[in-house]
């Protein structure tokens, strides 16, 4: 599916998708692409990670476990602090969406990996679920005084010709944020690695220095894999939190 | 850019959704609520740990508040006991010294009369010999016979 045809060692090429097993779906093209087997992957591996550091139930635990007590509790805190007591029934969709997020971006830094979060069809879905989400969920508790989320309490009637239109346009652009941001941020920074890479290849013995470049991206990528699953968890339940308690 | 090659996003969309909802499956019904009790277990555990703490440091403090209770008593009951005994011993002692000093007065006295007496004795005894000694030097000087009584009467007047 490599429609424009990249070469191997153009930067970009880390982003292609092929089929790996067509599969057709009436009209609809279900293939398991390279994406699709790293979605898998990241499931499974969040999967892995949590059953087998759970597996002992330790009352004290292990390092492992502690591991997955903290993810467990860094998440149920966010929601907690974030939304309140009513989030409690969005944890699972949260923490699912921190683990996926966080998990492909990890993954993706291993070589010769696929980034499925440098994607923005796949950003732009998880962004869209969760604008849909907030969206009903605000819709179901307030009916259709969730519009009062356009015209901020304490503001001069007069200023709502202004406010209205510039709430609603925040608004709608809050999916369009979200995803754009997680995919150019995956993106930008695999592509540098890549570039870099090409450098250390091309220069021979002068490659040291973009190597050392690559190192310290390399952390660099690994602090942002993280920040940007915390970022798309937490405006998630902030958004969560307007929609259930409006302004 | 791959990433704006639109024949990519069916498969994508769709495998995105399996796996995600797949993911969402198994942490919402099965691996979510397991670590969830085990933190639940667990904070249950220390909060009854803590509770048994409490009580037993409760139960301490209140054997210390016994233990105090009944040191003061004992003391107070020592401070009555001493006070008692030295009342005793001080009432003893002062009756003892009545004692001592009344038989002591007593004794001093019958020896002072015995001693005024002696003394009496002693000095009528002089007297006498004066007299004797008197009388017989009148005898022997004069030659008069002087009545020893008068003697007596005159040693009498010169001594006083």
């Amino acid at each position: 599916m490599a429609a424009e045809g990249h070469d191997a060692h153009s930067p970009l090429a880390q982003f292609e998708v092929h089929t790996l097993v067509p599969i057709k779906l009436g009209s609809v093209d279900a293939s398991f692409t390279n994406a699709a087997l790293f979605m898998v992957i990241a499931v499974a591996a969040i999967t892995l990670f949590l059953s087998l550091g759970m597996q002992r139930r330790a009352l004290v635990p292990g390092r492992w476990q502690s591991l997955v007590e903290l993810s467990y509790e860094f998440i149920a805190n966010l929601v907690r602090d974030n939304v309140g007591h009513e989030g409690r029934r969005f944890f699972p969709f949260v923490f699912a969406l921190f683990m996926f997020i966080l998990f492909a971006n990890l993954i993706a830094l291993i070589p010769y990996t696929f980034t499925v979060t440098s994607h923005i069809i796949v950003t732009f879905a998880l962004a869209a679920v969760v604008f849909v989400m907030v969206t009903l969920v605000g819709l179901i508790k307030h009916g259709l005084h969730f519009f009062s989320l356009f015209l901020p309490k304490g503001v001069p009637i007069a200023l709502a010709p202004l406010l209205i239109p510039i709430e609603i346009i925040s608004f709608l652009a809050r999916p369009v944020s979200l995803a754009l941001r997680l995919f150019a941020n995956l993106t930008a920074g695999h592509t540098m690695l890549k570039v870099f890479g090409g450098f250390v290849v091309m220069l021979g013995l002068a490659g040291v220095a973009p190597l050392l470049v690559i190192v310290v991206l390399y952390g660099l990528e690994t602090l942002i894999a993280f920040l940007q699953a915390y970022v798309f968890t937490i405006l998630t339940c902030i958004y969560l939190n307007d929609a259930l308690h409006l302004h | 850019m791959p990433q704006l090659d639109t024949a990519t996003f069916a498969p994508q969309l769709v495998w995105l959704v399996i796996t995600f909802v797949a993911l969402y499956l198994i942490l919402g019904r099965r691996l979510l609520p397991r670590i969830g009790e085990i933190l639940e277990s667990r904070q249950d555990k220390i909060a009854h740990d803590l509770a048994g703490a409490e009580s037993a440091g409760k139960e301490a403090k209140d054997a210390m508040a016994a233990y105090e209770a009944g040191l003061t008593k004992a003391r107070a009951e020592a401070q009555v006991m001493r006070a008692s005994a030295l009342e005793t011993a001080v009432a003893e002692a002062a009756a003892e010294q009545g004692e001592l000093a009344a038989r002591l007065a007593r004794e001093s006295d019958s020896a002072e009369a015995t001693i005024a007496g002696a003394k009496a004795r002693a000095l009528d005894d002089i007297e006498q010999a004066a007299a004797d000694v008197a009388q017989a030097a009148v005898a022997r000087l004069t030659g008069i016979e002087i009545d020893p009584a008068r003697a007596r009467a005159a040693v009498k007047a010169e001594r006083s």
